[in-house]
């Protein structure tokens, strides 16, 4: 039997890999692949040609010495540009928006620098404070005004869980950001959106199905006893796929935004 | 009284304060450029001794000489690795704690008994037992059982070394909750510390044996001699059955590691594979892909140097197009898109259709998987075969298969410093996940095209220095054996 050449070969694979791209293209479109995936599929298929191409390809010649070094310097650069290339054909987030992100969490981090600071200006503040008492005559004091962790009690108890009254829109609105913030909407639907996979329950009407104190429980204490899984997402439950850890992630007035805005869905 | 209490803690202040060290090119690219050079030469010289050691027992069982030789040559390279290794991590240390002070004195801190006690005996024991097993070679030439002890010892002390210190690089991905109660045996064995250690035992395995195959490829291009050619022709051949042998296992212990994110914090493993890391995973599947086709091509430009082995030629071109197939399921994602959420107006445009979303599903991408190591398992299956009625000539197999061999070990190096960088994301802005901020402005993570730019920069700097380590070792002896002979 003769053997076919090199040519012949090819123009059989040429021929058998235009008829598979009209296949391919013209099936996958009527199955509902986006064209994107189409276009993917195409890219397979030149790929697959250009590799059964070099499956029947004649022997290479030998190389040694300065040509083989020159060579293989090239096939690295080659490689070096097709692998780098690659990477930035497909699709790139905008690391800024992750950025913006970073920051607003940050804001609560506080560095040991500043923290030393914080207690050189506390000691200053006490030092003043009994130098004055061991100095001034004993007087009646009036109540002091809240301060530091006093002031910041009273604030939250004005901001927390919203009473009868309601949240205010500006709370609300916080607690959009603190939801966008957790990325909340990785697992749940709000109005239709989020949620890539059937992963948490939606939140459409959780203003109706859960009091304040539940939600708040919900967020931070998932797994507490007595907590029973949403119809349907048992195995989510039992799976723990909430996380457990937003006791120690999301702040109390946070936590007062974001129930205030998951209560405002009903 | 007050201020006499917090005495104590300013004491802390009594180093004059130093401004942080900012070099300009960016402290987190420093980090991961010193870093992953050290880890890809800790892979070679973890990989290697584990193959080397088999090719000296076959050696020894099959009194087949070719063995011994290629089992000698690798560990001549790998010792010169190993002063590499050791180089990079000590330069390593240095610039962690130069550019990240705070958390690399906290890792020592939390770390202490085994950072200062048991890695650094480890390592002892592992150079101990390197050089032993490279001293002794020709000295214990009849007494090879004796020699091979040396060289199990040698792996038990590096897989000690490796993982001992996967333990607090894992540590930093999952570690244990609560954090302020752990014991120092939780933070060791934490969540994806196991699925580390076999996931990087099986990957090195997996780098050994391609760099191995590397090392044949440029021999053979540079002996001038047919005897050579023969010899480095068959040791191109152990290299890469060995590293494909590896590979097959290794997407499955990929997979436990995975699955230990996901278990660990559903959101870390959503964040990994399907939100800001999942486009990383479709240059994995490409590299997955590239790295199966041309274990297999190689298999294939074996087989047709053996006589009548042409009759098996279109069960193995049936077996590429399966391959293919399965490769473009491996990279078929959910959408187009580098984030979790689509907008919705590219919904229909990147995302596929609900009755489609199979394909981007576990299930599927498993199955592909499975077809590809089956059709590999088969493929090797008829080179058998086909050297059983065949007779194979070594030293007389197609050029282009060197190029195969040297693409299957860049690609590996390519792969580890690609898929290095993706594990160290997976913590987010977090130094410790959950528990320690990094609040650096490189906290952040950097574009899909820095990364593979990044990979390509340390896969440059590791293969110059291996290059250089292999020049040295064998292709400078064997110019010299040549001048003489």
């Amino acid at each position: 039997m003769v053997e076919r050449s090199f040519w012949q070969k090819t123009k059989w694979k040429l021929v058998i890999s235009v008829a598979l791209s009209v296949i391919i293209w013209i099936v996958s479109g009527l199955i509902g692949f986006p064209r994107l995936f189409q276009w993917m599929f195409m890219g397979y298929v030149i790929g697959g040609l250009l590799f059964f191409i070099l499956l029947d390809a004649r022997p290479m010649k030998e190389r040694s010495g300065g040509a083989a070094v020159l060579s293989v310097i090239i096939f690295y650069l080659i490689i070096s540009f097709v692998y780098t290339i690659n990477g930035a054909l497909w699709p790139q987030y905008n690391p800024e928006e992750e950025k913006e992100k970073i920051a607003k969490l940050m804001k609560s981090v506080v560095s040991p620098k500043q923290k030393i600071g914080e207690l050189e200006a506390k000691v200053e503040e006490l030092s003043k404070k009994v130098e004055e008492l061991s100095t001034r005559p004993a007087a009646p004091v009036a109540a002091p005004a809240p301060s530091g962790e006093a002031a910041k009690k009273a604030a939250e108890k004005v901001a927390g869980i919203p009473a009868k009254a309601g949240p205010s829109p500006e709370l609300i609105a916080q607690g959009k950001e603190v939801y966008d913030l957790y990325e909340c909407y990785n697992c749940h639907k709000i109005g239709g959106k989020g949620g890539v996979k059937r992963r948490g329950p939606e939140l459409d009407h959780a203003g109706k199905e859960f009091t304040a104190e539940q939600l708040k429980k919900r967020i931070w204490y998932p797994y507490a006893p007595g907590t029973k899984a949403t119809k349907g997402f048992e195995k989510e439950f039992e799976e723990q796929t909430m996380p457990d850890y937003y006791n120690e992630q999301i702040s109390k007035e946070e936590m007062a935004a974001l129930v205030a805005y998951v209560l405002s869905l009903k | 009284m007050i201020p006499l209490l917090l005495i104590p803690i300013l004491s802390y202040a009594q180093v004059p304060e130093l401004p942080p060290v900012e070099l300009g090119i960016g402290n987190r690219e420093v980090v991961w450029i010193v870093m992953q050079v050290h880890l890809l030469f800790a892979a070679f010289i973890l990989g290697a001794p584990i193959f080397v050691v088999l090719c000296e027992f076959i050696g020894m069982r099959t009194k087949d000489a070719r063995y011994d030789r290629l089992a000698k040559e690798v560990t001549k390279v790998t010792s010169i690795a190993y002063s590499l290794t050791a180089l990079f991590g000590g330069f390593a240390i240095l610039v962690l704690i130069g550019l990240y002070p705070e958390i690399t004195s906290y890792m020592i801190r939390r770390f202490f008994p085994m950072v200062a006690i048991i890695y650094p005996l480890l390592f002892i024991g592992e150079t101990v037992t390197l050089y032993s097993y490279w001293y002794t070679w020709d000295i214990w030439k009849e007494k090879k059982g004796r020699h091979l002890a040396v060289g199990i010892l040698l792996n038990l002390f590096g897989l000690a070394t490796m993982f001992a210190i996967n333990a607090p690089t894992s540590f930093m991905n999952t570690p244990p909750r609560p954090l302020a109660t752990a014991t120092l045996w939780q933070a060791i064995n934490n969540y994806t510390w196991m699925p580390l250690n076999l996931h990087r035992t099986v990957g090195n395995i997996t780098f050994g044996g391609f760099i191995t195959g590397l090392i044949a490829a440029y021999l053979y291009m540079a002996s001038k001699k047919d005897e050579d050619k023969a010899f480095y022709d068959w040791m191109g051949f152990v290299g890469n059955l060995i590293g494909i042998a590896a590979l097959i296992v290794l997407p499955l212990m990929g997979y436990i590691y995975a699955l230990e994110f996901y278990k660990y914090d559903a959101s870390a493993g959503l964040y990994l594979m399907s939100d800001r890391l999942s486009m990383h995973w479709e240059i994995n599947g490409v590299l997955t892909g590239a790295t199966f086709l041309a274990g297999n091509f190689y298999i294939w430009l074996s087989m047709k140097r053996v006589e009548g082995a042409n009759r098996f030629a279109p069960y193995v071109k049936a077996g590429f197009i399966i391959i293919l197939i399965c490769n473009a399921i491996w990279m078929t994602p959910r959408h187009f898109w580098p984030v979790m959420q689509v907008p919705e107006d590219l919904l229909t445009k990147v995302e596929l259709p609900p009755h489609l979303g199979f394909l981007a599903l576990m299930q599927a991408k498993n199955t592909a998987a499975f077809l590809t190591v089956l059709v590999t398992l088969i493929n090797y299956l008829l080179y058998r075969r086909a050297l059983k009625t065949g007779k194979i000539i070594w030293g007389k197999i197609d050029f282009i298969s060197q190029y195969v061999l040297i693409f299957l070990g860049f690609t590996s190096i390519w792969t580890m410093a690609f898929m290095g960088s993706v594990r160290s994301f997976a913590r987010k802005y977090f130094h410790v996940y959950l528990y320690i901020k990094d609040t650096t402005p490189e906290s952040y993570t950097p574009t899909l095209a820095f990364t593979t730019a990044m990979a390509t920069l340390i896969t440059w700097v590791f293969f110059i220095l291996v290059s250089f380590a292999i020049w040295l070792a064998l292709i400078s002896g064997m110019q010299k054996k040549g001048k003489e002979g």
